[in-house]
């Protein structure tokens, strides 16, 4: 009886027990997919409030997991304006004061122009490979998806301003459909959802974005990836402070 | 009762150091509750003259879902409301203002700041920021050029350099540190003249607290970058040059304030949208009105412009707009100002019981003196009634010299105290800044309570006469005439 009773525990728990090993080829794997080894793509992001929306266009470069550059392409008075990611440090650049401003990690958590998004969620999500420590949950199904629900926490002397973070992934296509972030103190500070899984260059990824942050429900931001390209060799020359001036001119 | 009067006055001066006592009691009764009233309603109606009625207006038009922290949700300053505002006779001034945070940055400092978009020209009839421009300041040039100091003095005069002044500050800061300077304080602003230039309408140029300027080590000319979050998401860079320096009484906000024209702070904030008919339209955080009434703790003032917040309520159609009095928009100062009213005159009550029992002792000794008198006169066939009257004539004859040679010594008082304030020392200054307070002491100019604490020290003197009422009912002739 005794070892039935072990074993059927030992049966419950296999199925989560995936060894640290393996839930870190899931995060890997899901990044890679997403993100490529390097890509640069053009999006669209809708700032929704009960009062007004917005939309911005932009097209972001991403490289190694380390380097990362948007630029802002429309509405026309923030036409030309740059984010670098770096060294972890963002560099901001604006033509109309025609300078250039360095933010350090502890501003990652910011608004990224007013919207839903953090300076961390758009430019640093390679953070997700280096500075975690990875859990597997529990199995989910989402949007139909078989998921895996992961959960997230910063590995010490590293600094993250979040204090967890769980995400779903799917089991087939290794998508991340789902992300919770909640702050240092455990509390769900945003939720974001991914939809509208489209191909680009035969690699399935979706291509809606969905954050709204806890405390104010009717807020929510939008971004839509329209199109994007994987793996295409970007110079590191585009990711250069000197650069930054010309972003808007960067041809691939 | 010219008899009784003559009979009173006499019995009053028959024992002077008596009557010299109770008066004065009363004397310094009156004269310290009117002085401590008058320093009381002097703070609050300083506070509330420098809070409500130069900055946030007695009333303010804002949008419904307006926060203080956000730019988001602003009012329209539309053509109607400023028209409808103009029409109205019991608006006597309206300002608007665009209000929002961002960080200022010169070279590689930055700090965090409070940017204000006013109205140049009106702004100045309304807080009259313009007074408070730096228009001098003190550096080794300007204390070596001054050749008529000891070197001891140029010394200490050291000790106040780098900070802003506008005249009234220097004199104290000076002062602080020896008090031979005010004999040449007129020649010193000679030497240290500053420019600050006052903001234009149409002005590119902008105004910074004296706190900004020695943090990020600005001068005159020298510009600023200023980011930020504009209305609705957009973002707001822009780089302005420094017009002038303030030197602001209140330090948080010395530490933070930035002023520009209205127009310029709408196109850093991008405040402004077209409508479907391609009109342009222009928000800003607030219209601050002022009306004929003032700002003041009692319910009558208040509810006079609660009246004409109702009025413009009906008046302006407007459907995302509210309109507030000024207590609903600072509740925290209404509040704070309420309850150390009432802590304040529990403060009166007790010098009131305090003065009342020492006037009491005097009377019941003054009867113990006069029991003798008392009985004699009664024996020779004088009424209890009279003599009762003329006691009571006694108490209030004595009452009504002290209350009135009070009022008579308190009154210029008060108002030289009301023109010139105490200021409370360089030592004090520093605890009061901790507080956001002004360190200034003013008092109230003399109005009501100039009468209604006197009438109240009156009364708890003529309770006192209750006690010889008795004393005289009860007195036994034959007991008496044996004291």
């Amino acid at each position: 009886m005794n070892r039935f009773i072990f074993i059927s525990i030992i049966l419950l728990i296999t199925p989560f027990n995936t060894n640290a090993q393996e839930v870190e080829k899931i995060i890997h794997k899901a990044y890679y997919k997403m993100y490529g080894q390097t890509n640069y793509a053009l999006m669209t992001m809708q700032v929704i409030r009960p009062t007004w929306t917005r939309t911005i266009k932009f097209r972001s470069f991403i490289k190694d997991t380390s380097k990362a550059l948007i630029v802002i392409l429309s509405p026309e008075k923030e036409k030309g304006q740059a984010f670098l990611l770096r060294d972890n440090k963002i560099c901001i650049y604006n033509p109309k004061i025609n300078k250039i401003i360095k933010i350090g990690q502890s501003m990652f958590s910011q608004k990224w122009l007013g919207s839903d998004f953090s300076n961390d969620e758009l430019m640093n999500e390679a953070s997700m490979l280096n500075d975690y420590k990875y859990k597997i949950l529990s199995q989910e199904t989402i949007q139909g998806h078989k998921c895996w629900k992961i959960e997230l926490t910063p590995k010490e002397n590293v600094s993250v301003v979040w204090g967890k973070k769980i995400i779903w992934i799917d089991q087939k296509d290794y998508l991340i459909l789902k992300t919770e972030i909640y702050d240092e103190d455990g509390y769900l500070v945003k939720t974001q959802l991914a939809t509208d899984l489209k191909k680009f260059q035969n690699r399935l990824i979706p291509t809606k974005y969905i954050i709204f942050s806890e405390d104010e429900p009717e807020n929510k931001t939008i971004l839509i990836i329209e199109d994007i390209h994987f793996d295409v060799n970007i110079p590191d020359t585009v990711f250069s402070i000197q650069n930054l001036k010309n972003a808007l001119n960067i041809n691939l | 009762m010219r008899e009784l009067f003559k009979i009173a006055w006499r019995n009053l001066w028959r024992n002077k150091r008596r009557t010299i006592i109770t008066t004065s009691s009363v004397f310094f009764a009156t004269f310290i509750a009117l002085l401590v009233r008058a320093f009381q309603l002097g703070f609050y109606n300083y506070t509330l003259d420098s809070v409500i009625e130069h900055f946030i207006g007695h009333i303010q038009i804002r949008n419904i879902y307006y926060q203080p922290d956000n730019i988001d949700n602003l009012v329209e300053y539309s053509e109607n409301i400023k028209q409808i505002l103009k029409e109205d006779k019991e608006v006597k001034f309206f300002i608007a203002r665009l209000e929002s945070g961002a960080m200022a940055m010169h070279k590689d400092v930055s700090k965090a700041c409070v940017i204000i978009g006013i109205e140049p020209v009106k702004e100045k009839k309304f807080s009259g920021i313009d007074t408070k421009l730096a228009k001098y300041k003190i550096d080794d040039s300007s204390i070596a050029q001054m050749t008529f100091l000891s070197q001891n003095q140029k010394n200490l005069l050291k000790e106040a350099k780098g900070y802003y002044y506008n005249k009234k500050t220097m004199l104290y800061h000076l002062i602080s540190l020896s008090k031979d300077f005010s004999k040449y304080i007129d020649t010193i602003i000679k030497y240290t003249k500053f420019n600050s230039r006052y903001l234009q309408p149409d002005d590119n140029e902008i105004l910074i607290a004296s706190g900004i300027a020695d943090f990020l080590d600005l001068n005159l000319g020298d510009s600023i970058i200023l980011i930020g979050q504009g209305y609705h998401g957009v973002s707001a860079m822009g780089r302005y040059k420094v017009a002038g320096i303030l030197a602001l009484d209140n330090p948080l906000m010395n530490q933070t304030f930035i002023y520009m024209p209205l127009s310029l702070a709408q196109s850093f904030y991008s405040t402004y949208s077209f409508d479907n008919n391609g009109n342009l339209r222009k928000y800003v955080s607030y219209i601050a009105i002022n009306t004929p009434y003032k700002a003041s703790i009692r319910p009558i003032d208040y509810l006079a412009i609660e009246k004409v917040t109702k009025k413009l309520k009906n008046k302006i159609k407007e459907t995302d707009i509210k309109i507030l009095g000024w207590q609903e928009i600072n509740k925290t100062l209404y509040q704070q100002i309420q309850t150390d009213n009432i802590s304040g005159l529990i403060i009166l009550m007790v010098i009131y019981i305090i003065i009342a029992f020492g006037v009491f002792g005097t009377v019941l000794m003054m009867m113990a003196e006069r029991r003798k008198e008392f009985g004699v006169m009664l024996a020779i066939g004088m009424s209890r009634s009279l003599l009762k009257k003329i006691v009571i004539l006694e108490i209030f004859i004595l009452s009504v010299i002290g209350i009135i040679l009070a009022i008579i010594v308190s009154y210029p008082l008060t108002i030289y105290l009301h023109y010139n304030p105490i200021y409370l020392g360089e030592e004090m200054a520093k605890a009061y800044e901790q507080f956001n307070f002004e360190p200034f002491m003013p008092t109230q100019l003399p109005d009501t309570y100039f009468i209604i604490q006197p009438l109240i020290i009156l009364i708890m003197m003529m309770l006192t006469s209750i006690y010889p009422i008795v004393y005289l009912s009860k007195l036994k002739i034959s007991k008496a005439l044996r004291a």
